[in-house]
This record gives C-alpha cells, sequence and structure tokens, in this order.
C-alpha cells in the first residue's frame, strides 16, 4: 500500500485544501442524501398510511361516476383473478356547515378490505344500524364537535335521521373528512336499495395487478371504471415526488460543483508535485502508476466527503422533520434512515470523485520528467487534437475578447490556466443559474396563480358563510336575500351570488360553480373560454369546462352532453364552452377540474334554493375597501366571513415565497460551494506565482499592486461566471417554466426573469468572486520578497 | 567485452523560442558493461543532455541511444518508463527523493513499480540500506536525514532493481568535499563489487579520477577520451 500512504500523506500535507474540498463535497452529498431520504419517508408514510386502511388492490367504479347494482360484486368476486370483495355505497352529505364523505360499508365481521383503525369507541358490527364511525377531523371542535356515545343528525331528501356515534377512527392524509355507517342503512337512507358506489377488489396475485386488471376490464365491460388502488395515492405523495425530483436536481449542480472543487484541488496537487512526479517516472514509475495514485488521493477525498456528507444529510434531514410541518402544513413524518439515499450518496462521492478526479491524473501522467527535473528550453508537446480544442476555444471566446481587454494583465494570467479557470466560472454559473432559474419559476407560478385567483375571483371583496368545512366537502350557505341587503349599502357597485359544490362526473371530483352569468362579469370574476361560448341567462342545463378535464378525463367537446352525480340524481347538461385550466388544488390533486353551471341550475340539482355560498362584491373605490370590509362585516359578522381579494393574494403570496425561499436556500448550497471553488483556485494561482511576486516585490511593487493584480483576476472571473451563470440559468428557467406550464395546459410565453433578477446575479457573482478571493490575494500580498525567490 | 550503451551519432537540438540551440552535435560513445566512465566537460558542453539521453529521460532530434541491445528512441513512453524501472538506476545532485515516504519506502518505490511482493521489497529495501551505511535510519523521512545521507537513500534506489546501468548527475555537487569522497567511495565499491556499469557526470576531478575512463565534452562533441585504467581498453 505505498501508493495508498503516499496518496494519503500527500493530502495531510495539505490539509486546508483537503478540508476544504471534503467540505464541497460533503455539502452537496448532505442535500442529495437529505431530499432523497426526506422524499422517501413522505411517500413511505403516505403508502403506509393509506395501506394499513385499504387492502384493496382495485377499485370498481360505475364509468358515469352513477351507481352499481349489488349483484355486480357477488360476479366480480367469482372471477378468477379475485381473491375477495368489498362493497361500499358512498354519498356527500353536509351536517350543519361541515360536509364529509359518508360511506356505508360491511359490517366488520364481513368487511375484508378496509379497515377502520379505531382510537375511542368500537367499530361497526353487523347488528349496527343507525350507528356511526367518523374520522377525527369530523368529530373535531372545528366541526361537529361531538364524541363517542352522542347522537348527530344527518339530513336526506327523506327527512332526518339520528345516528349513534360508537367509534372514532384516524384521519388518513389523503381522504379528508369521512363518516362510516353500515352499508345496509345508507343504502335505505338514500333510497338505493341493493345499489352500490364503489367495489373494492382484492387480486390474488399481488404482482401482475396489471395484467389482472386487464382481463377484468375484458369480463366487466366499460360500464365500470377500473383503479388501481396506488393510483389513489396521488395528491401528496405525487406532488412530494415531483418536487423532489426537482430539488434532487438543483442539488445535483452543486455536486457538479463540488466535482469541479476535486479537479481543482488535485490540479494544485499535480502542480505541487511536478518534481515528485517527475522522480516518480524518472526511477521508473508508469503513467498508469501516477494515475493510480492521483485517483487514490480523489477516492479518499470522495469517501470522507461522502461520509460527512451523510452525516450532514442527516442532521439536515432531521432539520427539516422539524420544520416541514409547521412551515408547509404537511402531515408528521418520521424520517428513517433510507438505505437508498445512503448508497445513492456513497456511490455518487465515489464515481465523481474517480470521474473528476480523472483529468487531473492524466495531467499527471503526462508529466515528462526532464522538463522539471532539469530546467529545458524544449517548447511543451501538446498532441493535435488538444491545439484544435483551444483553437476552437479561441473561436467561442472571442466576444470575450474586448471583455479581456479591459483587463489585459488578469486576462492573460487567468488565459495561461484555462482549465482552472474554466473550471471556477462554471462554478460560479452554475450556482447563479440555479438560483436565477429557480427565482424565475417562482415568480412564474406567483404570476400564475395570482392571474389565476384574480381571473376567477375578480371580485374585490368576497362574502361567504361562517366555518367552511374546506375544499374536501362543499360548504356552509348564506340566504340569497342578503345579497339586495349588500347591494344597498354605500360603494357596493355590484354584486354576484354563487354557489360551490364538489361533485363527481364519471368518477372524478369536479368543482361546480353556479354562478349568474351577467353579474360575474360584472363583478370582474371571468371564465377563460377557449373554445365554445359563455352562459347566458337564458341558459339553463348549459355547463362549461376546464380543459383537461373535458379534453383529457372526459373526452367530450362543445356540443356533447355529461351527466353529473349529486345526492339526489343523475343531471344531463350540455356542454357550450371549454375553459382554461382553472387552479382549485395543486396538479395531479384529487380534483380534477372546474365546470360552471347557471345559478338557478345550481340551486335547484344541489337542493339548495335561494341558497348562496359565496357572494362577490364590487366596489365603486377600491380605495375604501378596507371601511367597506369592514362595515359589511358589522352588517352580517354573524353569519358571513367578509374576505377582500388582497388579503386573499396576499396570503397566497406568502405560501408560495415559503416554498420558494426552501428551494433557494437549495441552490445557495450550490453557490457555497462555487464560493469554495474560488477560494481554492485562487490561492493556487498565488502559490504557483510566489516568484513571480517575488520578483515583483524585488523590483519594488508594493503590497497593494500585488493585491490589485489579483483582485482583478478574481473581477474577470466573476464577470465571466456572471454572464455564463445569466445565460445557464436563463435557459434553465426557459425549461422549467415550460414543464409547468404544460402542467397547467397553458401556452408558454418564456420564463418571467426580471432585470433585477439579472442584474441582482452579475452583482452577486462579482462579489462572490472577490470576496471569497480576498484571501488569497491577501496572502499573497504579504509575501516576502527574499523568500517566495527562494521559491521553485 | 558485452557493450552495454552504445549512442550512434546522438544530436539534440532544443527550439529556445525561435533560436535553436544544438546541445549534442553527433556523439558516438561505447560503455562497456561494467565500466566506470566519468563525462566531463564546461557548462553547457552537453553533459546532463547525453546523460539524460541514456537514462532514456528524453528522446534525440537525431541518432540512436542503444542500451543492452535495444534502440530507445523507439520505445514507447510506458517501455521506456519499463525500461529505467528495470535496467537503469538515477542518483541526482538533489537527491530527489519523495519528501513524504520513509527512507524505506523510498528504496521500495522502484520495487513496488516492477510488481515485487511487500516481504521481498522490504527486505531487499532494508539490506540495500544497509549496504549503504543507513542501518537504523529507516523510518526516517527525507527531511529528518543529512545531505549526504540523503544521497545514499537515492543510491540504495537507484540499486532497487539491480539495475544493469547507475546514471549519475553530479552526485557530490551539493555536498562537501569530505562527504562527497564518501559517496563517490560507495559508488566505486559498489562497482567494483556488483560489477554494475555507473556513467557520472561530474566537475570535479577528485570524482573523475576515480573512473576506468574520462569522456570530455566540448560544444556537444566528445573532445578527447582519457584512460585511467586498461581494463575497457580495446
Amino acid at each position: 500500500m505505498v501508493y495508498f500512504s503516499l496518496a494519503a500523506r500527500n493530502l495531510l500535507r495539505r490539509k486546508f485544501w483537503t478540508a476544504l474540498t471534503v467540505l464541497g463535497i460533503a455539502i452537496g452529498i448532505a442535500a442529495i442524501f437529505s431530499l432523497i431520504s426526506f422524499g422517501e419517508s413522505m411517500q413511505a408514510e403516505v403508502t403506509k398510511q393509506v395501506k394499513e386502511v385499504i387492502i384493496a388492490d382495485l377499485f370498481i367504479s360505475s364509468t358515469t361516476g352513477g351507481d352499481l347494482p349489488q349483484t355486480l360484486a357477488t360476479t366480480i368476486e367469482k372471477l378468477p383473478d379475485v381473491e375477495g370483495v368489498s362493497s361500499e355505497f358512498s354519498t356527500f352529505v353536509r351536517i350543519k356547515d361541515t360536509s364529509f364523505m359518508l360511506i356505508g360499508l360491511e359490517p366488520k365481521e364481513i368487511r375484508k378490505l378496509r379497515i377502520l383503525k379505531i382510537i375511542k369507541g368500537r367499530d361497526l358490527e353487523s347488528t349496527d344500524t343507525f350507528s356511526i364511525v367518523l374520522s377525527e377531523n369530523v368529530a373535531s371542535k372545528d366541526h361537529l364537535n361531538t364524541d363517542v356515545g352522542n347522537r348527530i343528525k344527518i339530513t336526506t331528501s327523506a327527512g332526518d335521521k339520528e345516528f349513534l356515534v360508537i367509534g372514532l377512527c384516524e384521519d388518513v392524509t389523503n381522504f379528508g373528512y369521512v363518516g362510516y355507517i353500515p352499508l345496509e342503512t345508507s343504502q335505505k337512507l338514500f333510497d338505493k336499495k341493493d345499489k352500490i358506489t364503489r367495489v373494492l377488489v382484492k387480486i390474488k396475485n399481488h404482482e401482475k395487478v396489471d395484467e389482472a386488471t386487464n382481463r377484468l376490464q375484458r369480463s366487466l365491460g366499460n360500464k365500470v371504471n377500473i383503479e388501481a388502488s396506488k393510483e389513489q395515492l396521488t395528491s401528496i405523495a405525487e406532488i412530494t415526488r415531483q418536487l423532489n425530483t426537482f430539488m434532487v436536481s438543483i442539488a445535483a449542480v452543486s455536486i457538479i460543483v463540488g466535482g469541479f472543487l476535486i479537479s481543482n484541488t488535485l490540479m494544485m496537487s499535480v502542480t505541487q508535485r511536478l518534481r515528485e512526479i517527475a522522480i516518480l517516472k524518472a526511477i521508473g514509475g508508469r503513467g498508469l502508476t501516477i494515475i493510480k495514485i492521483f485517483l487514490i488521493e480523489a477516492n479518499i477525498i470522495g469517501i470522507l466527503g461522502s461520509f460527512f456528507g451523510v452525516l450532514l444529510g442527516f442532521g439536515f434531514t432531521l432539520a427539516i422533520e422539524e420544520l416541514m410541518p409547521r412551515t408547509f402544513g404537511f402531515m408528521q413524518v418520521s424520517i428513517a434512515l433510507s438505505y437508498r439515499a445512503l448508497a445513492v450518496a456513497i456511490g455518487l462521492g465515489l464515481a465523481l470523485s474517480i470521474f473528476f478526479g480523472l483529468y487531473p491524473s492524466w495531467k499527471a501522467s503526462k508529466v515528462r520528467p526532464l522538463e522539471v527535473l532539469r530546467p529545458s528550453y524544449e517548447t511543451p508537446h501538446r498532441n493535435r487534437i488538444y491545439r484544435l480544442f483551444l483553437r476552437f476555444l479561441e473561436v467561442l471566446a472571442y466576444p470575450l475578447k474586448i471583455l479581456l481587454k479591459l483587463f489585459p494583465t488578469a486576462a492573460r494570467n487567468l488565459s495561461r490556466r484555462k482549465f482552472r479557470t474554466t473550471l471556477t466560472v462554471l462554478g460560479i454559473s452554475a450556482g447563479i443559474a440555479s438560483v436565477i432559474a429557480i427565482w424565475s419559476l417562482g415568480l412564474l407560478v406567483q404570476s400564475h396563480v395570482i392571474y389565476e385567483i384574480k381571473s376567477m375571483i375578480g371580485a374585490d371583496v368576497i362574502v361567504s358563510p361562517k366555518a367552511q368545512a374546506g375544499p374536501q366537502g362543499g360548504s356552509g350557505e348564506l340566504p340569497i336575500s342578503i345579497v339586495e341587503g349588500v347591494e344597498r349599502m354605500p360603494n357596493i357597485e355590484k354584486t354576484s351570488p354563487n354557489i360551490w359544490q364538489i361533485v363527481s362526473i364519471s368518477g372524478f371530483k369536479v368543482v361546480l360553480l353556479g354562478i349568474e352569468p351577467e353579474s360575474y362579469q360584472a363583478v370582474g370574476a371571468k371564465v377563460n373560454i377557449i373554445k365554445g361560448r359563455f352562459l347566458t341567462s337564458t341558459d339553463d342545463r348549459s355547463i362549461i369546462l376546464s380543459k383537461t378535464l373535458a379534453e383529457k378525463l372526459l373526452t367530450v367537446d362543445v356540443g356533447d352532453r355529461i351527466r353529473i352525480d349529486t345526492f339526489t340524481g343523475t343531471e344531463e347538461f350540455s356542454v357550450i364552452g371549454i375553459s382554461t385550466e382553472a387552479m382549485f388544488g395543486p396538479p395531479g390533486g384529487e380534483i380534477k377540474g372546474s365546470v360552471w353551471i347557471p345559478l338557478k341550475t345550481a340551486q335547484k340539482i344541489l337542493g339548495k334554493e335561494e341558497k348562496a355560498t359565496g357572494i362577490y362584491v364590487k366596489v365603486k373605490d377600491v380605495n375604501k375597501i378596507e371601511e367597506t370590509s369592514q362595515k359589511l362585516k358589522l352588517a352580517l359578522g354573524k353569519k358571513a366571513d367578509i374576505v377582500n381579494l388582497g388579503q386573499i393574494l396576499d396570503q397566497v403570496k406568502k405560501g408560495i415565497q415559503t416554498f420558494w425561499y426552501f428551494f433557494i436556500s437549495i441552490a445557495a448550497l450550490a453557490i457555497l460551494v462555487a464560493a469554495l471553488g474560488i477560494q481554492n483556485s485562487v490561492s493556487m494561482s498565488v502559490w504557483e506565482r510566489t516568484r513571480e511576486i517575488g520578483i515583483l516585490k524585488a523590483i519594488g511593487a508594493t503590497e497593494w499592486l500585488v493585491m490589485k493584480i489579483f483582485i482583478q483576476e478574481n473581477l474577470l472571473i466573476g464577470i465571466l461566471g456572471g454572464i455564463t451563470g445569466i445565460v445557464l440559468g436563463y435557459v434553465g428557467a426557459w425549461e422549467l417554466g415550460r414543464g409547468f406550464s404544460s402542467e397547467m395546459g397553458e401556452i408558454y410565453t418564456g420564463p418571467i426573469i426580471t432585470i433585477q433578477l439579472i442584474i441582482g446575479g452579475f452583482i452577486f457573482a462579482i462579489v462572490l468572486a472577490v470576496v471569497f478571493g480576498f484571501y488569497p490575494a491577501w496572502k499573497a500580498s504579504r509575501l516576502k520578497p527574499v523568500e517566495a525567490l527562494r521559491y521553485g | 567485452m558485452a557493450e552495454i550503451v552504445e549512442t550512434k551519432n546522438l544530436t539534440k537540438v532544443y527550439k529556445l523560442g525561435k533560436v535553436e540551440v544544438p546541445a549534442l552535435r553527433g556523439i558516438n560513445l561505447r560503455v562497456q558493461q561494467g565500466e566506470f566512465l566519468s563525462v566531463m566537460g564546461p557548462s553547457g558542453c552537453g553533459k546532463t543532455t547525453l546523460l539524460n539521453m541514456i537514462g532514456a529521460l528524453d528522446r534525440p532530434t537525431d541518432g540512436q541511444v542503444i542500451i543492452d541491445g535495444t534502440d530507445v528512441t523507439k520505445l514507447s513512453e510506458n517501455k521506456l518508463a519499463l525500461l529505467r524501472c528495470e535496467k537503469i538506476g538515477f542518483v541526482f545532485q538533489f537527491y530527489n527523493l519523495i519528501p513524504t515516504l520513509t527512507a524505506l519506502e523510498n528504496v521500495e518505490l522502484p520495487m513496488t513499480f516492477a510488481n515485487i511482493p511487500k516481504k521481498e521489497r522490504e527486505k531487499r529495501a532494508a539490506e540495500l540500506l544497509e549496504l549503504v551505511g543507513l542501518k537504523g535510519r529507516l523510518n526516517h523521512k527525507p527531511d529528518e536525514l543529512s545531505g549526504g545521507e540523503q544521497q545514499r537513500v537515492t543510491i540504495a534506489r537507484a540499486l532497487a532493481n539491480k539495475p544493469a546501468i547507475i546514471l549519475a548527475d553530479e552526485p557530490t555537487g551539493d555536498l562537501d568535499t569530505k562527504t562527497g569522497t564518501e559517496i563517490i567511495k560507495l559508488i566505486k565499491e559498489l562497482n567494483q563489487k556488483y560489477g554494475q556499469t555507473v556513467i557520472i557526470v561530474t566537475h570535479a576531478e577528485y570524482i573523475a579520477k576515480n573512473s576506468d575512463r574520462i569522456v570530455y565534452l566540448k560544444d556537444g562533441l566528445v573532445d578527447r577520451e582519457v584512460y585511467l585504467t586498461q581494463r575497457f581498453k580495446s
């Protein structure tokens, strides 16, 4: 192991550099490690939660979103692939202000595929009739405020029924608000004898879910829709996954910068040890041997970097675990050490060190013994490809030459070390580019969401019923008579009552909005029609669908007819228009789109005659909006919440910003690594030019002059890094923006890059280069001429 | 007697910017196996260049260098490294030891290149260091050794792979006369005891007088030769 000890001792000889490089790698590895393990834990948690309560592999429901005959369950159970089935009848109900999904389940003894995690009381049994198990969130203070032993009243078209709360079960993040009652009771309650809405299926061979699904679909025909249970895990898990992929790619940038750092440090090591390498070669060391020695060195750095990176990453992960639930309202995730993350981190560290160590090692192996052992006057030999490459660079860099002319000395010194200069510049630009790209995406998302909200709501003030149950269910309601009262108040120009409710179209959950076409537009709310037309006051069974819902999910077009399922039955509508995507909840989430119908029709089919769930208000003088809000609050205080648009936008902006700051802090890690790279690179050039500095000082250069030389070089590196960073950042922003827009189904017009962002990025690059290059420059200026001259 | 080194019309021209500077202008030299040869001459006469050519550290502009029957001017870089490893041992003026390795490890290094097993390597390195009088200083690093001691390590290293030729470039140039004499004695002893061919480049007469033959170079050509012994006079 002479080679190993040679490598190790050399690293120890330059403790400072080794430490710096290891730190750089460690930061990158830490970022990757923590992101992967965080993402995995998050996904595992969601999957676990759902798996614990649903054992089924598949869900079978009606293609049209209506009911299925109960006999279907028996038919399915007899199919060869099927191991077991469970039937459910579910519908939305509302008690006071709380809407929740009421699921009719087979009692505990028969039910095979769904487990209720009871935390108080007991599960449903076959002797139960008007008994209910509520998820904890429904029973909580903010909603029904009830407990085991209490009775709750459920209103149906057939009248009110009282249920005894026999148990509370754990919430499952993905499911929202739920209550469970016996299947038979729910069928009777809604007058749907022998009808079910969903069959849960467990298949025999777990590995072959897809094949089994195909066979089931063939034998059941296309009246039913078969969905794999894992597809139901979408929303949070899917978003987390997307988020993570993105963040990992940012972390990868910092890893690459870290790789440059390895390259730089090794190059420095090669330069410092030219003489040693020459000796090794003179006494018979072959090129491969030299490569081996340097690669071992790179590997030691890689291993140490991975090790500390994993430690650091673990700490970082724990920190995320601490912060996440509070910051983002995600569920509590307990983060376990992910072996995959561990393997990726360590593998990456090694691969990186080998990859980035190759060039310096190769350079070392090409050192010619004589050039070093004895000064020679021979011009260095360079092969043709290298010369061509240089020529190519020269052509490419022609515009730069003008810039370089501004700093002639600095430019000459930097171009003496093209490779290292390139690495350093790339390091800075990678950092700057990722910040610019992410920042720009943030702006795009923000403007998109704000535009979306503005055009959807438009109104200055929104009057809504108190205590909403949230997007999972509907909400409370207001008597429509309020509208007149509101309209008579001072500073009110126009009002528009509306209703919104979650409904199901062919099994897809959508937001249904009932609106008054004229007043809706008059208050400033908008529906962006891309095909067909908007509603008019004479429309009745007409509907507008959002783009993805219409084109991708339902595959209907203007002129087609669709059916909507409500509590009381199924209603048919004709599609008159298609609109742009409207953001109600995250992409990939549970809500698949929005539909608009006339208010009167909505009131009728939802059983909310003379009711509204919200009133949009336009004021005459926007400057007095606060005052008007206050007056509305006084007048309607007990019944309604008053929110003005500014408040909503502020909240949304805040939410988005929290998110983007987190992303940017990851990108900042890349910048940190780049900073280490600058420090490294400048120090190396000081070292190389010790003799030169000595000569300068010997012939009378002041400390300031020496420092100025190096500061000019740093300045130039900063300018180059800034420019390339901005260009790369623009490309990155373009790509990220395009991805986001296609996700939203919109025409992409390019990234939002403000002039501030460009100038900021540029200045930041320069400051970075100058600040981190300052110490080595100062060191250079303090060199004593006699000592410096003795050098080399 | 077998010829171990032969140069034929050996020419080397350095380019100094656009000016061509001839260092060797056609040297014809034959060295017998076991011969102790000194190369002398004024500064810039091409002594070191000649030594570097023979040591396969550099390629000639024209002519041939034949070592043990092989024309080294035609070998690849890798083959040259192998040749240096097996046939040639270098002793430099400034010792050129690897600073991070101990004396023992420095001597082991050429044997590592030759893939000699570790145990054997260590044993031989220890023996060699004992031979050059450094018993008990095996685990010292170069900066813990005096100049003379470092040069002894270099000699031990040069002997590691039992090379046919030892090339020494001003081996005593950085040492005081007393130490220098000791070193040259050691080299001569090795030459006589083990029959290794030695070629020394030197300025010092007291070194050169130990050899079998002195070759004087002048302006890149052999000026004259003087035989001090009759052993290899053909």
